[in-house]
């Protein structure tokens, strides 16, 4: 069966972490403009997110252009997931647990597997706990 | 308290909490005392935010804490609630106001309140309090003063989530609303909403609450928040109704605040245990956590203990009755209005014993008085004859069986005049009326419950211009409280045929 993987942000980063993270991911970069859209949160509460997600490598700040982006093994993960699709033999009690073609992988053990088969040979262990793995049925055989 | 006695006390919290977990099944309660067993454990490592906080709780100290500099004040205060004010906002990080009924504990929260903003226009201030409309009435009167400050209001998901104003619901719709109006990306737009709105956990909550000036909630709800760091922690905790919640109730919000102020009155209802509460309790080892309330050892041992000594409720015959017996005359009339014949006790003689020898399906006793549900509703045809349009009644009874009997049997559809509120003395704290009507409901049996003096109290403060009580003299006499009251009423002698309306 030909997969591909994606991820998302794990369980132990809340709502403003997550949405900070979309609006980056979608190219809005500038500290400034995310904490002004985001005025339902406070200056102090947005900055606290972008601290987290910073002090563990999700994203990276330029303090003097007071801009965010994605950080570099964050980048590399991304491009390496929309590269590349696999071929896995799915055993049949995995099945059950697929929604919508599409199986999450919280275990952390597996994510190093998966990380590790991406980017191999780069040490990315301390993106474990950060990010949750899905695997989706379909990849170059089937579009 | 000495540390050992403290640890002791606290051990019994934590065994009588897992006692009472192992008994039930409902899922809201079994949160509620999971929370409360967590923070009797954070407590006792001192894993919380402000140490200092906690040691203060436990060992106030012997100086009284330098009042604040307050300048102008917000609202009009009187000599004791600007006293509270200066101290609450004073150097020491624990101070606590005995707020007698109708002394104005609101607005001297709502003051602490302003002037903290004032100070500093971020400043994070926690509210909680166990009842919803104390939170609210102290919102509705902050937010008339001044519109720029952020308040969200949280309420139990175990509870009624009606939404408000000030809910995280509403603020996210207005939100998600002022988005689509003024962002122009669209792709930007559904991003927000839909990470918004699909989250699942409860951080969009804690997220508003740490964004917000003032935050409302019941102490209870503090602990389904964990908060890690000290730039989580609020600056103030304000804690009212203090004395009728539990210890580990408390312990709560001082977890996670810099500074607390307790508002409450030792004099009112302390909390309420339920009967297999108190089977628990007395199956515990020298425990004395049913006759041992560490808020009100608080308040009589604290050097920073502000009393509001001036009442606007109770016109001056309730005031004066009030003061006598609970506030050893510490308690000023505030209205200074006098009106004839404000306390009046109606008497009667029963046509048997209240109660009768009835179970209900728990196996209690049914107290209740089908007499005093007979009178109580031609006074309230009286009253609505010669009464205002919307003069407001409680009508009150210390007992459920009571409640639920007047609730049942009364009249009141056809009233003109009145809004009845019928309820039980425990749930009518908080609130007050125009008149109360109290159905003291037994002629026979214990006066422990019936006439414990802090839930007369409570009973006997809630009426602002009249107060009704019905009992029959030539049982209530026997205890010496209720003798006071009945002599300081005018007597008034229901000579008329019952008709037993329950039939």
């Amino acid at each position: 069966m030909k997969i591909k993987f994606d991820f998302t942000l794990s369980q132990r980063f809340g709502v403003v972490e997550r949405t900070v993270f979309e609006l980056v991911l979608r190219g809005m970069t500038s500290a400034n403009q995310i904490t002004s859209i985001m005025w339902v949160f406070s200056d102090e509460v947005i900055a606290s997110a972008f601290q987290k997600l910073v002090n563990l490598q999700i994203l990276c700040a330029d303090l003097e252009t007071q801009t965010l982006a994605l950080s570099e093994p964050v980048q590399a993960l991304i491009e390496k997931c929309w590269e590349n699709s696999f071929d896995l033999e799915m055993q049949d009690n995995l099945n059950h647990l697929m929604l919508d073609d599409r199986l999450i992988i919280d275990d952390p053990k597996t994510k190093a597997v998966i990380i590790a088969q991406l980017l191999p040979g780069v040490k990315l262990g301390f993106l474990i706990n950060s990010l949750d793995f899905c695997i989706s049925v379909g990849g170059e055989g089937d579009e | 308290m000495n540390s050992e006695m403290w640890a002791e006390h606290m051990a019994h919290w934590k065994q009588f909490l897992i006692e009472r977990l192992s008994s039930i099944n409902d899922i809201g309660e079994r949160v509620k005392i999971e929370r409360q067993l967590k923070v009797i454990e954070q407590v006792k490592y001192a894993a919380v935010l402000n140490p200092k906080l906690l040691i203060e709780f436990i060992n106030p100290s012997d100086t009284p804490s330098i009042e604040a500099d307050c300048g102008d004040f917000f609202l009009t205060l009187n000599e004791s609630q600007q006293k509270a004010v200066k101290s609450a906002l004073g150097d020491c990080c624990l101070s606590l106001i005995q707020g007698p009924p109708g002394t104005g504990k609101t607005q001297v929260i709502a003051e602490i309140c302003l002037q903290l903003y004032r100070q500093n226009p971020n400043v994070r201030i926690l509210v909680c309090s166990e009842t919803h409309i104390a939170v609210n009435n102290l919102i509705t009167r902050i937010s008339e003063h001044n519109e720029d400050i952020r308040i969200v209001r949280i309420r139990d998901k175990e509870q009624n989530s009606e939404v408000d104003e000030y809910s995280p619901e509403s603020i996210m719709r207005t939100y998600i609303e002022w988005l689509r109006e003024n962002c122009k990306i669209d792709d930007i737009v559904d991003v927000i909403t839909n990470t918004i709105s699909n989250y699942q956990d409860i951080s969009l909550e804690k997220a508003l609450a740490l964004s917000a000036n003032i935050v409302g909630m019941t102490c209870n709800r503090v602990g389904a928040y964990a908060f890690y760091s000290s730039n989580e922690m609020f600056d103030v905790a304000i804690i009212d109704e203090a004395c009728k919640a539990t210890l580990p109730e408390i312990l709560m919000p001082l977890t996670v605040a810099k500074k607390a102020i307790l508002v409450g009155d030792p004099k009112q209802l302390p909390p309420v245990f339920c009967s297999e509460e108190i089977e628990i309790i007395r199956s515990i080892d020298n425990c004395n956590l049913l006759n041992f309330m560490y808020i009100d050892e608080l308040f009589l041992r604290s050097k920073n203990v502000t009393f509001l000594n001036k009442q606007y409720r109770m016109i001056d015959q309730i005031g004066d009755l009030i003061n006598r017996l609970f506030y050893s005359g510490k308690l000023i009339n505030g209205r200074n209005e006098e009106a004839e014949d404000s306390i009046i006790w109606i008497d009667y003689v029963p046509t048997q014993t209240w109660p009768l020898n009835e179970m209900d399906i728990e196996g209690k006793q049914k107290i209740y008085n089908l007499n005093e549900c007979e009178i109580i509703n031609k006074v309230i045809m009286n009253l609505d004859t010669e009464s205002r349009n919307g003069t407001s009644v409680a009508i009150i009874s210390p007992y459920k069986h009571q409640v639920l009997m007047l609730r049942k049997l009364l009249q009141t559809e056809s009233l003109r005049n009145l809004y009845i509120n019928i309820d039980s003395v425990d749930g009518f704290q908080g609130k007050e009326c125009d008149v109360v009507i109290f159905s003291l409901t037994r002629t026979v049996g214990s006066f422990r419950f019936l006439a414990d003096e802090r839930r007369l109290n409570v009973a006997l403060s809630r009426a602002r211009d009249k107060l009704i009580i019905i009992g029959n003299l030539d049982y209530t006499v026997r205890n010496s409280l209720l003798k006071a009251v009945s002599a300081a009423s005018k007597i008034q002698l229901y000579d008329e045929q019952f008709s037993l309306m329950a039939e």
